[in-house]
C-alpha cells in the first residue's frame, strides 16, 4: 500500500493528539501529521493552504464532540470548501452512537468511523479504504 | 248483558289489590331505603331500612326536612340540578353521601320518583335507595391506588432516564481514559528508547490520576442519589464564592479574567452547603475553562427572585455551546460538557443531580459566540420563610 503524504487529526483531548501523534509516525501510514485541538484551527490552516499551493491532507480524522465547533459543524464548512480532489474523512470516536452513523451517511466525505484506541490495525484499514 | 258488579266481587278485588300491594311494599322494604317526602322536601315516611343506615328514630325523622342527612359533600348545584328534575316531574337518579346521625357516612344510589296528581303536578317524592358505601370506598382506594401507580410510574421513568444518562456518561468518560491506557501500553512494549519510555511512563501517571479523579466524581454523584435527607442551613452565597475564588485564583490571573458578582437582592439561601459550594464550584469552573481564547474573559455571577424561586445565575461571555442548533438543551449539556481536555464533564451532571434532588431546575440561555448563561432555581422561596437567620442572634 502506498504511504500518504499528509494527515490531519482534529481532537480536543490532548492525550488522545500525543498518542495518534506518535503512532502515526512509527507506522508506515503516513510522511507527515499535522495535529489540532479544535476544528476551526484546522479549517484555517485547511483553507490557508489551499491559497498559498501548499500540499493539502490526503486522509482528516476528527472527533465528534469538541467545544467550539463540533465535528457535524466541521464536516458542514469543509463540504463547502472546492477541492481538486476529494479529501477522505474519517469520524475518529470513542464510540459509535447509532444515531451519528445515521447521519454520518448524509456526508459523502466521511469514509468510515474509527474507534479509539488507534491501532496499526486500524490504520491499515484506512489505508486501504483510501485506495479503494 | 252482564253490566253489573256484585258489591262482593269489588271488595274482593280491592282486597286483592292491597294484599299485592303490601306485598310488593314488603319485599321493597326488605331491599331498600324508602322514604317519601313532600314538595319542601319534609319527610312524610321513611322505612326500617332508613332508620338503620341514618340511626335515627322514625319519631326524629318523621316532620323534619330530608336536609337532615345531608353530608355536606356534594355541592350546592347538584342539589339544585336534582330538585329541578324532580319538581318538573322527572326521575332523578344519583349517588349521594349522606351522614347518619352518629356522624357516620354512607353512599346510596337513589332514585327519587315523583307522585302526581291530575294535573301532573307533583304532590310527593318517593326516593329509594340502595347502600353503596362499600363499593365507593373500594372506588376511591381504587382511584387512589392509580393516582399512586401513574406517580412511580413517572417517578420511576425519571428515575430510568437519570440512569440512562449515568450510563451513558460512565461509559464515555471511562471510554477515552481506557483507551489511552491501552495506546500508551502499546507503544511502551514497542519502544526501545529509554527517555520514550519515561515520557510514556509520565502519560501514564497523568491518565491514571485522571481516571481516579472521573471515579471520585462517579462516586460523589452517585452518593447524591443515596442523600435521602441531607441538612440545610442558611448560606451565604459571597461567602462560599470568596472561597472558590481564592482556590481558582491560580486560573484567573492566568486568563486576566473579569469576575463581578451581585448577591445583594438575595444574599442568602437555606440550602445544604456542600451542594451549594459544589454548584457554584462547577458551573464557575466550567465558565473558566470553556472561556473564549478570542476575547477578554468576563464572568458574573448573580442570585435573584424569580418567579418565586431563589435563583443563581453565571454568565460567561466563551464558548458555551452550540444551543441554539440543538434543542434539547440539558442532553446537549452532558454531550458537550462531558468531554474537554481537562474536565470529565461530570460537573455539570451533578450539579443537575443536586439541584433537582433538591426540587429545583436548570436553565441554559446561550449566544455562540456572544455569552453563555446558565441558570439555577435552587428553591421556592415561601419554602424558606421560617428559620430565617433571626435577629440578634
Amino acid at each position: 500500500m502506498r504511504k500518504l503524504d499528509l494527515a490531519y487529526i482534529i481532537d480536543d483531548d490532548e492525550i488522545i493528539i500525543y498518542l495518534t501523534d506518535k503512532l502515526i509516525k512509527k507506522s508506515d501510514f503516513c510522511e507527515r501529521v499535522e495535529t489540532f485541538t479544535d476544528a476551526k484551527t484546522a479549517l484555517e490552516r485547511l483553507k490557508f493552504s489551499l491559497q498559498i499551493g501548499e500540499n493539502i491532507p490526503e486522509v482528516i480524522l476528527f472527533d465528534l464532540n469538541m467545544p467550539g465547533l463540533s465535528g457535524w459543524d466541521f464536516i458542514e464548512e469543509f463540504q463547502k470548501i472546492n477541492f481538486e480532489k476529494a479529501i477522505p474523512t474519517f469520524i475518529f470516536t470513542s464510540s459509535i452512537d447509532p444515531n451519528d452513523k445515521q447521519r454520518s451517511y448524509q456526508y459523502p466525505d466521511i469514509r468510515d468511523f474509527i474507534t479509539k484506541p488507534l491501532t496499526r490495525q486500524k490504520l491499515d484499514k484506512i489505508l486501504r479504504l483510501i485506495e479503494d | 248483558m252482564d253490566t253489573q258488579i256484585g258489591k262482593k266481587e269489588i271488595i274482593e278485588a280491592v282486597e286483592r289489590a292491597f294484599r299485592e300491594l303490601e306485598s310488593q311494599k314488603f319485599a321493597l322494604d326488605q331491599s331498600a331505603i324508602v322514604a317519601i317526602t313532600d314538595v319542601k322536601g319534609d319527610i312524610i315516611y321513611v322505612n326500617e331500612k332508613f332508620c338503620s343506615i341514618s340511626k335515627y328514630d322514625y319519631d326524629e325523622l318523621i316532620g323534619r326536612n330530608h336536609r337532615i342527612i345531608n353530608s355536606g359533600y356534594h355541592d350546592k348545584s347538584f342539589f339544585q340540578e336534582m330538585w329541578k328534575t324532580i319538581a318538573s316531574g322527572k326521575v332523578w337518579k344519583g349517588d349521594i353521601r349522606n351522614r347518619a346521625k352518629d356522624g357516620s357516612l354512607y353512599w346510596v344510589a337513589t332514585t327519587i320518583t315523583p307522585f302526581k296528581d291530575a294535573n301532573s303536578k307533583p304532590t310527593m317524592f318517593v326516593s329509594i335507595r340502595f347502600d353503596i358505601t362499600k363499593q365507593k370506598n373500594l372506588e376511591f382506594e381504587l382511584e387512589k391506588q392509580l393516582k399512586k401507580r401513574d406517580s412511580m410510574l413517572v417517578q420511576l421513568q425519571e428515575q430510568n432516564k437519570q440512569l440512562e444518562d449515568f450510563c451513558h456518561i460512565i461509559s464515555h468518560n471511562l471510554r477515552a481514559p481506557l483507551s489511552n491506557l491501552s495506546m500508551l501500553s502499546d507503544l511502551i512494549s514497542e519502544s526501545e528508547d529509554a527517555s520514550e519510555k519515561d515520557d510514556y511512563f509520565n502519560k501514564i501517571k497523568q491518565v491514571s490520576s485522571f481516571l481516579q479523579e472521573t471515579f471520585e466524581e462517579l462516586v460523589s454523584s452517585l452518593q447524591i442519589r443515596n442523600d435521602v435527607e441531607v441538612s440545610q442551613e442558611t448560606v451565604q452565597f459571597e461567602e462560599i464564592f470568596e472561597r472558590i475564588r481564592i482556590a481558582f485564583q491560580a486560573e484567573i490571573d492566568n486568563c486576566e479574567a473579569t469576575i463581578k458578582t451581585d448577591f445583594k437582592s438575595v444574599p442568602e439561601v437555606k440550602y445544604p452547603k456542600k451542594y451549594l459550594e459544589s454548584i457554584i464550584m462547577n458551573i464557575f469552573s466550567n465558565s473558566l475553562k470553556y472561556r473564549s481564547n478570542d476575547r477578554p474573559t468576563e464572568i458574573v455571577l448573580r442570585s435573584y427572585i424569580e418567579n418565586g424561586w431563589v435563583c443563581l445565575e453565571c454568565t460567561d461571555n466563551g464558548l458555551g455551546l452550540n444551543i441554539e442548533k440543538h434543542g434539547d438543551k440539558l442532553s446537549k449539556l452532558r454531550k458537550t460538557f462531558h468531554k474537554h481536555p481537562q474536565a470529565k464533564g461530570f460537573g455539570l451532571f451533578i450539579t443537575r443531580t443536586q439541584v433537582e434532588s433538591m426540587g429545583g431546575k436548570i436553565e441554559v440561555d446561550a449566544k455562540t459566540d456572544v455569552y453563555f448563561r446558565i441558570k439555577i432555581y435552587l428553591k421556592e422561596k415561601k419554602n424558606e420563610n421560617h428559620k430565617q437567620s433571626i435577629p440578634g442572634r
